[in-house]
């Protein structure tokens, strides 16, 4: 069990290493030189003349190290990275590593809200709709997940706040400011996540439920409830682990569009903003955190699976 | 966003079978459904007399009536025309994109689950590698790097559906070559990459075309998404995501210019969803009549 | 060294003199409806903001925006009520030397940082050798323009020097971009700087929460200038900027009370909100007028017969009606109406007319194919590729014109991208419409920039016209050395003129900034861009 547990934190760092690597060649890939944008982002607009263009981006070239074999200029952004500094915004020349230390925190927050949000609609309409299979109850509930899972959340999020916001105004426009403002964001994020719980919970219920040993439970004479908690419920929870496991990528996803519709400060608007103007060393820090929250996020979800289900055993 | 993983790897293993099994779904109402999608996303555009980019500002954000169902939008194009175009696009993203994944991760899977060893560890630990990005973002970054265009958004979102295909193909063929007549035909000295064709491939397409439907739905929602964020196809496309988009300034004013590209993405999702949820029921052989 | 008044300043008078010959464009600070009661003190306004500004250190930084910010926490040395007018500042005094190169200031004494530390020429020195100097890679260097030199001659004198006379010298010194900052803080803050600024001006920067700005009543603050009629302290308590990106929720934000200031609105709505009692403040821009400048070196537009057709074909009143709901005028020319020099006689020269434009394609060699919808000559077809970068409204507005453009038989492809696309693909002239906009109160600030040959590949490319012509380039020198307001207006009608029939540009619409507020805010006051000064506004009863 232990030597599992640091096999697993120990692989870790391979992925992240490869990760790097990946961010790293993310700018020599690109079809436009990064320098002329970034001297277009730092002049706003004036480049000046041909000839000085040329000797500028030289200077800049031998400056940035960029005239350095790969493996020279790797080996500096590995080092940058392990010490903290991420290089600096080409629009504001803001040190990235600050920028990201400073809407990271936004991120966090809307992802468990949202997280919290998906757990709890999910279990809660889920085991509704279980313990009534074919009621109406189960049917609308079944609905509004199919729904849930086929909408495009910038769609939903632009719906929620006509409503909620606009038209009967009884939550707050702006996604920050107060805890009501996080109601819509998160329910926004949390819907697809809780549609799929929903759906495996009731699903799972029902089948529980056909089973001998609630039968049993029955026949012995327990109350509804205990049966329900006891017994019915802790053979569902495994596999909404597993899904809540495999539901963090979209809800990191999810933070992006969240974050663009409502307004909210975040790295996901952060990193949308600075691939559509072109700012590369946002957009490598951006996908580094990224990459690194998901990575650690996956790790605590696979431990935590390992153990809560004793049968499960990886060779 | 629904792991088919989980819920194909949930079912039996599959046997051959036949092509009665695919028309079978085509005859439930999913099926149906889906197939008239296909003909409207085909044929409708045609059918309209209206022009995917034709302007009438005379016209602009009215409401829907008989002469513009859907209304019009800012510059007084017919939405349902656009909204008919962007099915188009989008089920061409989508099936591209799921046939770019299916291929590459069908390939890198087999070549994983079959043949063990080094080969198998150096393929997994590419696909960890891609799926430290959730699939979305990963999509974003690569759009980043290559630019918007419809074509490297199916590049994006396709090679974002590679790692599902991927492990589920792995884990597939990993129990698949350990059945009886695998080991037989190696014991015989069939070369591997004929049992790979003729005896471990059929077994697993089943499988591959459900999770391949089911992620033809997370592509149109991944790109719609994109386009949203506007790192789609470029004006003046009829792309649902960038409609929706497009609508938001004047949403008080003109709501059907984003809630019906909105809804049709909703429709299609959840059509393609439920036709995948009908084709494994069909090509399930403890469901199938006897 | 003998001082009088040299050229500069004679030019200065007579700028002055021009422009009370005409009503004065901007009064300055224009003063709301007159607020019937009495300011009261205390008080938060709350701003839904654009975009967060990436930095609010005005001698490095220059979005247009943000300058706004940067205008409460900051004070110029000198103030300019009218064009061409300037009155004392940070600065009590100043004298320009016989040849117009030394400029010497003398300074307020009672002045403080917000930081505490008292304001020195130091700070004034600071200020013009951190722009000069290019490892700060400021975005002001054309603000200080031919500067040569700063020096200290004692605590509350400084001396500038230039490398040759500069009309535009006070002109740019009444901007904040040659506001000083706190040497102390820039010293220990060093890059944080533009994070947490430090001037002297009536809001204080106190700290972000997220990507809001907070900032705070100066209580100090005694230094405003005479113009303002008011001393001491902002009535304001706290001003807010707060984020919001998406113009519908800036406009639903203002609705619910969730904040009661803000710009660039959805134009739609802008109407209505102002019949349901909000505060809209329209600031006409002078300047350029937002066009599509047509590249001359390239075909189809080196064929001045084909720019015409351009010209007949869009619609400027379609775009403006549609896009811009009827909130902007229509364009006539390079220059806005708003602005100083603005020719009457060039409007109307195209009016919207299809067969006027097939029939100018048609004598082009340009014909439509039977059954065809692109016109053809000798086989190739005509393409027309427009740029545009996705700010506001501009793809809009764009998208609208190629769709015109196609209907009279033109292959438009429009690519819309960032600006650092953009950009490069007006370097590398690989265009033929592309885009131009600019606010600016003097001719002389655009006119040079757009249709002077030393744009067109230096500077800051911004001639996408790409007309190089000495004599115009002559004609625009002579139009910006002269003092006589009669011959600068004779002077920039004609090349108004010439622009129009040559078809250099495509003017679509003249650019209004939006000012939004609920009408519980008062005694906002407008500076001569038309951007406002919270120094005297106030929040009253609901």
């Amino acid at each position: 069990m232990l030597r599992y547990t640091l096999w697993r934190v120990v692989w870790v760092m391979p992925v992240l290493f490869g990760v790097s690597v990946a961010v790293f060649l993310m700018l020599h890939v690109l079809p436009a030189d990064p320098l002329q944008v970034m001297l277009v982002q730092t002049s706003s607009g004036q480049v000046p003349t041909a000839q000085g263009t040329e000797q500028l981006l030289a200077q800049l070239r031998s400056e940035l190290g960029l005239d350095q074999p790969l493996y020279v200029q790797f080996g500096r952004f590995l080092w940058d990275v392990l010490t903290g500094s991420l290089g600096q915004s080409y629009r504001s020349q803001e040190p990235v590593s600050r920028m990201l230390a400073a809407q990271y925190p936004y991120t966090v927050r809307l992802a468990l809200s949202g997280l919290a949000c998906a757990i709890v609609l999910g279990l809660g309409f889920g085991i509704l709709a279980g313990l009534k299979p074919g009621s109406w109850v189960d049917r609308v509930s079944m609905l509004l997940a199919s729904i849930g899972i086929s909408a495009p959340i910038f769609w939903l999020g632009l719906m929620l706040i006509w409503l909620f916001a606009v038209t009967w105004e009884l939550l707050p426009v702006l996604g920050t400011g107060s805890a009501a403002a996080l109601i819509l964001p998160a329910v926004t994020l949390g819907l697809p996540g809780a549609a799929i719980i929903a759906r495996l919970t009731r699903q799972n219920l029902a089948a529980t439920f056909k089973e001998d040993f609630i039968t049993t439970a029955r026949a012995k004479g327990l109350p509804g409830r205990i049966i329900l908690l006891k017994h019915a419920l802790p053979n569902v929870m495994l596999p909404v682990l597993t899904i809540v496991g495999l539901q963090f990528g979209n809800l990191m996803t999810g933070t992006v569009i969240v974050e663009t519709v409502f307004s909210r400060p975040g790295i996901g608007r952060m990193g949308v903003n600075a691939i559509l103007q072109s700012d590369y060393p946002v957009v490598q820090g951006f996908a580094l955190v990224i990459a690194a929250t998901y990575v650690v996020a996956n790790l605590v979800v696979d431990l935590a699976y390992t153990r809560i289900d004793p049968r499960i055993r990886y060779d | 966003m629904i792991d088919g993983q989980a819920m194909v790897s949930a079912g039996p293993a599959i046997e051959r079978r036949s092509i009665n099994a695919y028309l079978r779904a085509f005859l439930t109402p999913s099926g149906a459904a889906f197939l008239t999608i296909l003909l409207l996303a085909a044929l409708g555009p045609m059918a309209t007399p209206y022009g995917e980019a034709e302007i009438n500002p005379m016209r602009a954000l009215e409401a829907p009536s008989w002469a513009y169902p859907m209304g019009t939008d800012l510059f007084g194009r017919d939405v349902f025309t656009r909204v008919l175009y962007g099915a188009r696009l989008s089920l061409l993203i989508g099936i591209s994109a799921a046939l770019i994944g299916a291929t590459i991760g069908l390939a890198v899977g087999m070549v994983a689950g079959l043949s063990g060893g080094w080969l198998d560890r150096a393929a997994m630990s590419a696909i960890d590698l891609l799926l430290a990005f959730p699939g979305t973002l990963l999509a974003m970054v690569i759009v980043a790097m290559l630019g918007p265009s419809v074509t490297n958004l199916i590049l994006a979102v396709g090679i974002a559906t590679v790692p599902g295909y991927a492990r589920l193909v792995r884990s597939m063929a990993l129990s698949i070559r350990q059945a009886d007549y695998v080991l037989a035909a190696r014991a015989i000295g069939v070369r591997p990459w004929v049992i790979a064709l003729r005896h471990v491939y059929p077994n697993l397409r089943a499988s591959v075309v459900v999770y391949a439907t089911l992620s033809v739905a997370t592509a149109i929602l991944n790109a719609a998404g994109l386009g949203f964020l506007g790192l789609g196809s470029k004006p003046p496309t009829a792309e649902w995501g960038l409609m929706v988009a497009d609508g938001r300034e004047t949403l008080e004013i003109a709501w059907w210019v984003t809630a019906f590209p909105g809804l049709a993405i909703l429709v299609t999702t959840l059509v393609i969803y439920s036709f995948g949820d009908a084709l494994n029921t069909a090509l399930d052989p403890k469901k199938a009549p006897r | 060294m003998t001082t009088r008044t040299g050229p500069s300043r004679r030019r200065v008078l007579a700028l002055a003199a021009g422009g009370l010959a005409s009503p004065p464009l901007f009064q300055a600070f224009i003063p709301e409806a007159a607020a019937q009661a009495t300011p009261v003190a205390g008080g938060r306004l709350t701003w839904a903001y654009v975009l967060r500004p990436p930095s609010l250190d005005p001698n490095v930084w220059s979005g247009g925006n943000d300058t706004v910010v940067m205008r409460q926490i900051f004070d110029p040395l000198i103030w300019s009520p009218r064009p061409g007018e300037f009155a004392p500042g940070l600065a009590s005094a100043w004298t320009i030397s016989l040849d117009g190169r030394v400029y010497r200031f003398e300074l307020r004494r009672d002045v403080t940082f917000h930081d505490g530390t008292p304001f020195t020429a130091e700070a004034v020195k600071l200020t013009f050798d951190r722009i000069a100097d290019p490892v700060t890679r400021s975005l002001l260097t054309g603000a200080i323009g031919p500067f040569e030199s700063a020096t200290v001659i004692d605590p509350h004198t400084v001396e500038i020097r230039l490398h040759r006379p500069w009309g535009t010298f006070l002109s740019n010194l009444s901007s904040v971009a040659l506001s000083p900052g706190s040497p102390e803080a820039i010293r220990r803050l060093g890059a944080g700087f533009a994070q947490a600024p430090v001037g002297t001006g009536p809001f204080m920067f106190e700290r972000w929460v997220g990507n809001d700005l907070h900032l705070r009543r100066n209580p100090s603050y005694r230094w405003a200038p005479q113009a303002i009629a008011h001393a001491g302290p902002a009535h304001l308590e706290e001003l807010v900027i707060r984020e919001v990106p998406e113009a519908t929720t800036r406009m639903n934000a203002l609705r619910t009370g969730e904040v009661n200031f803000t710009h660039f609105p959805v134009l739609s709505q802008v109407e209505t909100l102002e019949r349901a009692g909000f505060g809209v403040a329209r600031m006409p821009q002078p300047g350029f007028s937002w066009s599509f400048p047509m590249n001359i070196t390239r075909s189809p537009t080196d064929d001045v017969r084909v720019r015409h057709a351009i010209l007949h074909a869009i619609s400027r009143e379609q775009i403006v009606r549609t896009v811009l709901f009827g909130q902007m005028q229509v364009a006539q020319g390079p220059l806005t109406a708003a602005t100083f020099g603005f020719d009457p006689s060039i409007a109307n020269m195209y009016p919207f007319n299809q067969q006027r434009a097939a029939a100018l394609l048609d004598e082009a060699g340009w014909r439509l194919p039977a059954g065809g919808r692109v016109r053809q000559r000798n086989g190739a077809p005509l393409r027309l590729e427009m740029i545009m970068f996705d700010v506001g409204t501009n793809k809009a507005v764009t998208e609208l014109a190629q769709a015109m453009l196609q209907q009279i038989g033109f292959d438009a492809q429009l690519s819309v991208t960032n600006y650092p696309a953009f950009a490069a693909r007006v370097t590398a002239a690989d265009y033929n419409l592309a885009q131009m906009r600019w606010s600016a109160l003097d001719p002389d600030q655009v006119i040079p920039t757009m249709f002077s040959s030393g744009q067109v590949t230096g500077g800051g490319q911004f001639n996408r016209t790409r007309i190089a012509n000495e004599s115009l380039d002559a004609r625009i020198a002579e139009g910006g050395a002269s003092t006589d307001p009669a011959l600068r207006r004779r002077i920039y009608a004609e090349i108004q003129r010439e622009a129009m029939q040559q078809g250099w540009i495509a003017p679509i619409y003249d650019d209004t900034w939006f000012w939004l507020r609920q009408q519980q805010i008062q005694g906002l006051q407008y500076d001569l861009e038309g951007r406002p000064l919270f120094y005297k506004a106030w929040v009253g009863r609901a």
